[in-house]
């Protein structure tokens, strides 16, 4: 049986069994029962269900539109002390040269098309993550799973759910930025202070997936609380320089402000960076047999990593350094 | 700040850029005219180390542009739209330029206040809008404004004037005699008259090579002009002749 058989057979049995009967406790614990019923139903094609998950995601989507509006810049509005929109964002960019940096990375995100899109893609794999929490699976389950099955239970819910931001923004670092590269290499801002707030600005995205599906996962004491922490330790300390590190090999110069679902924007030295980190956790799940190991020995490697992030972080700044003439280069080439 | 280049040279394709020894003291106002192609901006590039010299050096108060940092907190440059941040408002891409300079916001506002006259249409009137939506003028000045904010020792521009009304290039030309004396300027321009008033010394740049010099004097714009009417002469005269 695959692992998504399993799921599936295993959420037509939760449904099955009356909710009163179900283990359960106060407040929280309450609430995600709740929720897994919910969840439950909209599976089985319930109509209760399906229109509350309906009127859920139309405030979702109704929020997100006024947190958009709340970016924008707001045309009738004097100029302030400190310039246009988002105040708590030059607040935070006063915190330091990094800082402001990574809040520059915010304001290019939520502004352009293209990169807002990026995100709420890379967002769809921790919602996921978080109606795992509602599966009722036991660590047995996870302990017993056979090659294929663990494969596909932690690639997509552990790898993409945290890394997903990393990956899908993150791979276009510096190309989003093409038509405006001369701006930011002629201001006084050191290859050190630019990767630093990449790199801050990536582990809060990072950090952001994580925290997404947590309190679900805590409160149903879900084993995917196991896959989904040791595979954020990977991909904060691994996956998250790595894609940095590949992102200074870009050479091509991406539009942000349209909106398309692919954009070509190949780099051989990215690829060769990236794509075997996201080889390596499934080394140590597939030749240990325990899963302290297996999901010990993933986070122990990005815990180590991120200890490490001052030397990588020297790294990172003189890989910049010497890809960047060759990145104005074929930025201007393909603005051009 | 002193520029200085030493066997300058950027090879491409078709096109070799080649300025041996070229030294611009401090407080001077350099002009460099020439047409389209004579690499004007790519040596301005070269001097803010945008692109890697094939051979030679460039140096800035004595340090090397391509090794050293430093250089950078004391110069101000605007070669063009690619060298604004078009996400963010005026205001806020020039609070940022500031605070990449250490800038406070408050020094950051009353230094912008100085150009009130100069940047009318949008941020400092009713409304504002990100860089991308604004006209090619105000984007220019925009530009123009960031790279003057910092008060730096030296000023790159590259055709400053283009896409300015007669209003703002009268205005910019102020704004470019005030710094005269305290801030070397290294100023490319097709409009000779302009780069005229404001330059101590003209150069042209023709096929990549420096071929003429000079202090500004009361002839220069004459000569100039003499000197660039002269390359199209020939083919004037070509019909008459063949008549």
């Amino acid at each position: 049986m695959s692992f998504w058989s399993l799921l599936s057979h295993r959420l037509r049995a939760y449904w099955r069994v009356p909710f009163r009967g179900r283990r359960r406790g106060n407040g929280t614990r309450l609430a995600a029962g709740r929720i897994g019923e919910l969840f439950g139903g909209v599976v089985q094609g319930h109509v209760l269900p399906t229109s509350v998950a309906l009127v859920g995601l139309a405030g979702l989507v109704s929020g997100y539109a006024q947190w958009r509006r709340a970016m924008a810049v707001d045309r009738s509005r004097h100029r302030s002390a400190s310039g246009g929109s988002g105040e708590w964002l030059d607040r935070l960019a006063r915190r330091g040269p990094a800082w402001r940096e990574a809040v520059l990375e915010v304001r290019l995100l939520w502004r352009n098309s293209q990169t807002r899109m990026s995100a709420f893609t890379a967002a769809l794999l921790p919602i996921m993550v978080t109606a795992f929490a509602f599966i009722p699976f036991e660590l047995a389950d996870l302990r017993s799973m056979s090659g294929a099955q663990l494969l596909n239970a932690t690639f997509f819910p552990g790898l993409f759910a945290t890394g997903a931001f990393a990956i899908y923004h993150g791979q276009n670092l510096f190309s989003y930025e093409g038509t405006s590269v001369e701006s930011t290499m002629a201001c006084p801002v050191s290859a050190r202070t630019r990767v630093l707030g990449k790199l801050l600005f990536l582990e809060a995205g990072t950090l952001t997936c994580f925290l997404i599906p947590l309190p679900f996962l805590l409160a149903r004491q879900s084993p995917f609380l196991i896959v989904h922490t040791s595979f954020f330790l990977y991909n904060a300390g691994v996956l998250v320089p790595a894609i940095i590190a590949g992102a200074s090999f870009n050479r091509k110069a991406l539009p942000i402000d349209e909106r398309s679902f692919s954009q070509t924007n190949f780099s051989g030295g990215r690829t060769a960076i990236t794509v075997p980190l996201f080889g390596v956790p499934f080394l140590f799940l597939f030749s240990l047999d325990r899963l302290l190991f297996q999901f010990g020995g993933v986070a122990g490697l990005g815990l180590l990593f991120l200890l490490a992030m001052p030397t990588w972080l020297r790294g990172l700044a003189r890989l910049y350094e010497y890809n960047r003439y060759a990145m104005m280069r074929g930025f201007r080439a393909s603005r051009d | 700040m002193r520029l200085t280049t030493h066997s300058l040279a950027k090879r491409y394709d078709n096109f070799d850029l080649s300025i041996p020894d070229l030294e611009i003291e401090s407080g001077t106002a350099f002009g460099l005219v020439g047409n389209n192609g004579a690499g004007k901006t790519t040596f301005l590039r070269l001097v803010l180390d945008l692109i890697r010299a094939d051979d030679g050096e460039v140096r800035l108060g004595g340090d090397p542009v391509a090794n050293t940092f430093d250089w950078k907190t004391r110069t101000g440059s605007y070669l063009g739209p690619s060298f604004l941040i078009d996400f963010l408002t005026p205001d806020e891409y020039w609070h940022f330029v500031g605070q990449t300079y250490d800038l406070s916001e408050a020094t950051v506002n009353e230094r912008l206040a100085q150009f009130d006259d100069f940047y009318v249409d949008e941020p400092i009137g009713a409304t504002t809008k990100y860089i991308r939506d604004l006209s090619t003028g105000n984007k220019n000045k925009a530009g123009l404004v960031a790279a003057l904010l910092p008060k730096p020792d030296l000023l790159i521009f590259d055709e400053p004037f283009a896409s300015l009304d007669p209003r703002s290039q009268i205005q910019l030309k102020e704004l470019l005699q005030e710094r005269r004396g305290e801030a070397t300027m290294l100023i490319s321009s097709h409009d000779l008259g302009h780069v005229t008033d404001v330059s101590d010394r003209i150069a042209i740049l023709e096929d990549g090579e420096i071929v003429r010099d000079e202090p500004t004097d009361p002839d220069t714009l004459e000569d100039l002009t003499t000197y660039f009417a002269e390359a199209i002469r020939p083919n004037e005269e070509e019909p008459v002749e063949a008549a």
